[in-house]
């Protein structure tokens, strides 16, 4: 803890960045994860996938109900990171082939580890980009656009049966993003566990989610359940506290949501939701 | 919840015999074949490094032309020291300062990789010490053509091999060396200070400025740890240790030859090669693994 903080009164000496989180993820399903900047989002995400390379853990992460032994996990799940970070010098194929050879098991065939490498590139329409080299962000070789493709594809052929996506449509317009997402609902349906954090959503995107967990400020979830058809459960929940205003029409319910549990919010209705969502018989 | 964090009645969990899906020597193979084409596809890494080379090679050749047959006396023979000097310390910053950058960008990605179960951080390492290799054979035979011809050495096959060998290790060390300190440091800036905060000290020990006899007994430890040192070193001994002809040296002795002029100015013994080729390899290994270990247990990344 940094003197100056010291010196204010601040006793710790560990700063707390998740409060008593709780929450499950089931295969088939896919869930947001949601909160302002700040709120933990990523931190959660990199506890769950055992990217933390600093800090203290503390809890239990369970996977099928087994404690989870990370050697294990990291061979059975997937990691977008918030940041495309990919070998400049190899083209688009060789990146994917590489990740393919190295992460699907030993008694799948060349053929098929291929075969599988040039579905995922049609499945996220890279086939155009086969042969064009990574290149350096900003520099040369991809744009934003395509190399967030690329994360994905990634990590889709190491064909994961749980996959973290921080952030997978930040930068990507909106035709990109909606390719983006086909995928990752596609990827779902085939019975696989997938967790994104989102910012921004449009409509379109957040309904394509099936549930949402929902983070404040200071790593507290507020809301982790279904969306609901039109996101009505979320909606729904948020308006049943006196004081919080119902939803415009034709308003965009991630937007709404997230103003409605804003800490300014919070400031005018004099409450926690943290505690309510404590309170509330979802999280009962 | 509670439900769903007990296991299903008749599960077992989930075991993989192995770490990774891949054995040791897979590992390496597909890290190889991603740093193979990595380095095929980075000229401004190649050649910049070999067209440096090669007009180093050329500047100090035309510098110092024939004069390595000139040895009959001191003032002839410690231009030529000074030139095979100048030649390794200037090919060697540049492999050094070059390769940086090159392992600093992969690293990032190996950082994501590691994370991913992808391998692990030896094959990695080695993949990228192997991919050296030829690079600097390509390097290192141009380079000795060059400055063996210009500067006229003898043409006898053993003396030639002999600047080869050396100088192939010489380069290697240094280019291992640049990447022992990007594996030691957060990132590239912080190791290229480090690396060229040793360049002075290198220099200062490498027995060209101050001999090894002069050295004070205090810091002539140094001497012995100091690579330049012994690529000097080798490379002199090489070429003039079995040379028996006279070398003028105002007040010397008459009669005193090259052979005996190099061991007491130096301190070079002729028949001191084999260790010399030792320490040069070990070198070289030394820098290696001290890269490969650190990829291995030394983690910049802040998450």
């Amino acid at each position: 803890m940094v003197q100056e903080m010291r010196e204010q009164g601040v006793q710790e000496t560990r700063l707390q960045l998740l409060k008593g989180v709780t929450s499950a993820f089931r295969p088939g399903v896919l869930t947001a994860l949601m909160g302002v900047s700040g709120a933990g989002k990523t931190t959660l995400m990199d506890v769950l996938a055992g990217r933390k390379t600093g800090g203290y853990i503390e809890g239990d992460v369970r996977v099928s109900g087994f404690p989870k032994k990370q050697e294990t996990f990291a061979r059975i799940s997937g990691y977008c990171e918030q940041t495309d970070i990919h070998s400049p010098q190899v083209t688009v194929r060789e990146s994917l082939i590489f990740s393919a050879f190295l992460r699907l098991a030993k008694e799948v065939s060349k053929e098929d580890k291929l075969m599988f490498v040039d579905q995922v590139m049609e499945l996220v329409e890279l086939v155009d980009l086969r042969d064009a080299i990574v290149g350096l962000p900003g520099v040369t070789g991809l744009s934003t656009e395509q190399r967030k493709r690329l994360t994905i594809a990634v990590e889709l052929v190491a064909n994961p049966s749980i996959i973290f996506m921080d952030e997978p449509t930040s930068g990507l317009d909106a035709r990109a993003a909606a390719i983006v997402m086909r995928a990752v609902r596609n990827t779902v349906d085939t019975g696989r566990t997938v967790v994104c954090t989102i910012h921004q959503p449009s409509i379109d995107i957040f309904e394509a989610f099936d549930e949402l967990l929902l983070m404040k400020r200071g790593g507290h979830v507020i809301y982790s359940g279904p969306l609901g058809r039109n996101s009505h459960k979320v909606v729904e929940y948020f308006e049943s506290f006196p004081g919080v205003p119902k939803i415009p029409e034709k308003y965009n319910p991630a937007t709404w949501m997230l103003e409605a549990s804003s800490l300014a919010a919070e400031l005018k209705l004099g409450v926690d939701f943290a505690e309510l969502y404590k309170a509330s018989a979802l999280c009962q | 919840m509670q439900e769903l964090s007990v296991p299903p009645q008749g599960a077992t969990d989930l075991y993989f015999a192995t770490q990774f899906s891949q054995n040791t020597w897979g590992q390496f193979k597909s890290c190889l074949w991603k740093q193979w084409w990595t380095y095929w596809r980075s000229p401004d890494y190649n050649l910049v490094r070999f067209i440096f080379t090669l007009a180093t090679s050329l500047m100090i050749g035309s510098v110092f032309w024939q004069i390595g047959g000139k040895r009959s006396n001191v003032q002839d023979l410690t231009m030529v020291i000074g030139a095979i000097y100048a030649a390794v310390v200037f090919v060697g910053i540049n492999n050094c300062s070059t390769v940086q950058p090159m392992v600093a960008v992969e690293r990032t990605v190996f950082y994501r990789e590691k994370a991913a179960g992808m391998y692990s951080a030896i094959p990695y390492a080695i993949s990228q010490v192997t991919c050296e290799l030829p690079y600097v054979l390509i390097q290192t035979t141009y380079y000795s053509l060059i400055i063996y011809s210009m500067v006229g050495f003898e043409w006898k096959a053993s003396k030639f091999l002999w600047f080869i060998f050396i100088n192939y290790f010489s380069f290697l060390y240094w280019t291992y060396y640049g990447m022992m300190t990007v594996s030691l440091t957060p990132n590239q800036q912080v190791a290229s200070i480090f690396a060229s905060a040793f360049y002075g000290i290198f220099n200062l020990f490498s027995g060209f400025f101050i001999p090894r006899p002069k050295i004070p007994k205090w810091w002539v430890w140094y001497y012995w740890i100091c690579p330049v040192a012994w690529t000097i070193y080798g490379l002199i001994t090489s070429q003039y240790g079995d040379v028996e002809t006279p070398i003028a040296l105002l007040g010397g002795a008459p009669g005193l030859t090259v052979k005996q002029y190099i061991k007491d100015q130096y301190g070079f013994e002729s028949d001191y090669m084999g260790p010399v080729a030792g320490v040069l390899v070990g070198f070289t290994v030394f820098f290696a693994f001290i890269f490969a270990f650190c990829i291995k247990t030394l983690n910049f990344q802040s998450r």
